[in-house]
């Protein structure tokens, strides 16, 4: 079996479990769970730093045919409670990839412990809509630095936004030229394109 | 969003107290009307500033702890590590408000010991626990040898000291781990640990509370020593109970009240957050350097936690210490005096769920576990294990045996079962002791446990305080036997897998 597509499912936090149970029954065989942060959209909230919101990242490898049913099962269910509870979207894995032009992209960002909330708002300042934050920790070194019995690790945010191919490219000239950035060494970017992109949430 | 989700959370916790509190005090015991309606105000205040100060919690005090921490550990400079430790523990401990009213009332009490000196005392115990602390990290040593070696030396030296220093010692254990130590020293043990790679990491990311709270006991007691003999004993603890019971006695008006209470705490929890602010400032210039929007969440962090510990004590002191301890008063003189015991069990598992440091740690452990270890399983164990030792100080109130029957048993299976225990629960275990003898355990169940015992006519001193030393014991026992059953689980379950 070939696993061609990734989707990605961003809820609040606490659905990603639930949701992980019902797609085994529409083919699915497993799933993944990251645990992030996103933020409410709103600039009164977003400045008094009260608009954070916990998210569950489930990652679902499917092959081809399991690919319609489980991406509309997700989107079918119905325990969402408001309008927007969260985001789909499906990345392409080995040969499928960058063979047509997609009308979203993920930018990932990969940064030092701490710059995520920096990068999020100059992204935002570009046209970016929202972004999703999780911890990490990078093994980039070629020798981890020792100290006592204790291994010392990098400490590291990744940041994912989704933006239409518009907007893309935008919102990445205004993180690369970000001043805190401009450290050598500070983190990389990457995007990747992403079909069948849309958002959860109840149904009017 | 969470502070939303953080509302319906308090609600969910300091609603049932309410329903109990109004239940009991509309049938079985009357407690009047203004009482009453006062409690609902408190329980308003205590639900609004307990929101805020565990959102401001978390941006600001959790998150900067934890960068500190990492930021220590990644320096790679042992002195700076050491001193850094013992000077966050000494200047975060020197501000704690429930510490400085325990100063007082042993200065009223021994005439020989000021304030002054007992809370330096305490201080540089907290400094240099919290200095062992990381020591021990660094140098792998197990946590089970520290905490045998430091209950051990406590032991040995409390039952050689007056009974007045083991009450106030043990007290004093409780009093220092307040609501904004707890937090950040959760957070500087789990910020350690993140830069680490090694698989043991994770262990080692709890049990600084433990250790930290072994210090100010053992501080305590060793004041005792030097002290022993010019102190008036059995004065002394009447005393104590005396200034516990007439705090928060007199209503005369809900508006008056709020006026003197408001602009007290304000200023009150304003000299405890400031010295943890200025660490964090003198980090951020000197070592970090943190991008801006981070610097900026952080402080704002601060900001709500200062305003949500306002709120919280307003909250306790005009409606939960006045009605504990009518609550306590009225049930004593019932004839059924056994009624004390499943009601003291129910009261002490609903409270422990509306104590700040609770959530803090549970949510700490849950998002360091990635989820496997779920908040609501803690909060239940601990909740079943307060319940227990809330029930247990009803009986000693009712039949007056010493605390030592309870305290030395304990102890002796807590320390046992670290043999036994996977590592991590035993950290979590020993922090829990501390974290669940906070501001709640400290005005409402013991004002409860004071009345309680003035009505039977016991000794309302040792009862009163033994109720704290319970509080902080129990969850040691309770939350490491939940982590031998999640380690069973977790076998079988592996070996499920492999077929």
């Amino acid at each position: 079996m070939k696993y061609d597509w990734k989707i990605y499912t961003i809820v609040n936090h606490g659905l990603g479990e639930k949701i992980a149970r019902l797609t085994r029954i529409a083919g699915a065989r497993g799933g993944t769970i990251l645990v992030g942060r996103g933020e409410i959209d709103s600039s009164i909230l977003r400045a008094l730093a009260l608009a954070d919101i916990e998210k569950d990242i489930l990652l679902t490898l499917v092959t081809d045919d399991q690919l319609e049913g489980v991406v509309t099962l997700i989107r079918e269910l119905q325990f969402y409670k408001h309008k927007n509870d969260g985001m789909i979207f499906v990345v392409p894995t080995g040969e499928k990839a960058m063979k047509d032009e997609t009308p979203h992209e993920m930018i990932s960002i990969i940064v030092n412990r701490g710059y995520a909330d920096d990068i999020m708002k100059e992204a935002r300042k570009a046209g970016a809509l929202g972004g999703t934050i999780l911890n990490a920790r990078g093994t980039g070194k070629p020798t981890d630095e020792k100290f006592f019995g204790i291994t010392i690790v990098p400490e590291k945010e990744e940041l994912i936004i989704l933006a239409d191919s518009a907007t893309a490219p935008a919102i990445r000239e205004a993180i690369e030229a970000l001043p805190c950035l401009t450290t050598a060494g500070i983190g990389i970017m990457y995007t990747m394109p992403v079909t069948q992109f849309s958002v959860l949430g109840k149904k009017c | 969003m969470n502070l939303v989700h953080k509302f319906k959370e308090t609600c969910a916790a300091v609603l049932p107290i309410c329903a109990i509190v109004l239940l009991l005090g509309t049938t079985i015991v009357p407690l009047g009307k203004e009482l009453l309606s006062l409690f609902c105000v408190g329980s308003f205040f205590l639900i609004i500033g307990l929101t805020i100060f565990l959102t401001g919690a978390e941006l600001g005090i959790v998150t900067s702890g934890a960068y500190v921490g990492a930021h220590l550990t990644r320096s790679r400079k042992m002195p700076l590590i050491l001193i850094s430790g013992l000077v966050i523990g000494f200047l975060i401990t020197i501000a704690e408000p429930d510490l400085l009213v325990l100063g007082n009332q042993v200065e009223t009490v021994t005439k020989t010991i000021p304030a002054t000196s007992m809370i330096l005392a305490v201080a540089v115990g907290v400094g240099i626990f919290v200095a062992i602390g990381l020591a021990r990290v660094l140098f792998q040593i197990p946590y089970r040898l520290i905490l045998i070696a430091g209950y051990i030396a406590v032991f040995a030296l409390a039952s050689q000291v007056s009974p007045v220093f083991v009450a106030i010692s043990f007290d004093s254990g409780g009093a220092t781990t307040g609501p904004m130590t707890v937090p950040f020293i959760i957070a500087l043990g789990v910020g350690v640990s993140a830069v680490r790679g090694d698989k043991n990491a994770l262990e080692d990311s709890f049990g600084y509370t433990g250790i930290a709270s072994i210090g100010p006991i053992l501080a305590v007691v060793i004041l005792g020593f030097i002290l022993a003999g010019n102190a008036g004993a059995t004065g002394a603890l009447t005393i104590i109970a005396h200034s516990a019971n007439s705090a928060g006695a007199n209503s005369n008006g809900i508006i008056a009240q709020l006026s003197r209470d408001i602009p007290q705490n304000a200023r009150n929890v304003f000299v405890a957050l400031s010295p943890l602010y200025a660490i964090i400032l003198l980090f951020q210039v000197f070592f970090m350097r943190l991008p801006r929007e981070l610097f900026r969440r952080i402080s704002l962090g601060f900001l709500y936690a200062w305003i949500g510990l306002i709120l919280f004590f307003v909250g306790t002191e005009i409606g939960f210490v006045p009605t504990g301890k009518a609550l306590g008063e009225a049930l004593g003189a019932l004839n059924n005096k056994w009624i004390l015991i499943p009601v003291g069990c129910l009261l002490g598992a609903v409270v422990v769920c509306a104590e700040p440091d609770v959530w803090v740690l549970t949510e700490q452990v849950e998002e360091v576990s990635g989820g496997n270890i779920r908040k609501n399983v803690l909060l239940m164990t601990l909740a079943l294990g307060i319940a227990l030792a809330v029930g247990l100080s009803m009986c000693r109130v009712i039949f007056g045996f010493s605390i030592w029957y309870l305290l030395v048993p304990f102890y002796s299976i807590a320390i046992a079962l670290t043999f036994v225990t996977p590592r991590l629960f035993t950290a979590i275990a020993f922090d829990s002791g501390g974290v669940a003898s906070g501001p709640m355990a400290s005005t409402f169940l013991l004002s409860f446990t004071l009345g309680a015992s003035v009505a039977v006519g016991g000794n309302p001193a040792t009862d009163g305080f033994g109720v704290i030393a319970m509080i902080a014991s129990t969850p040691l026992v309770a939350i490491q036997l939940l982590g031998l059953l999640y380690h069973r689980r977790e076998t079988r379950a592996l070996k499920g897998g492999e077929k």
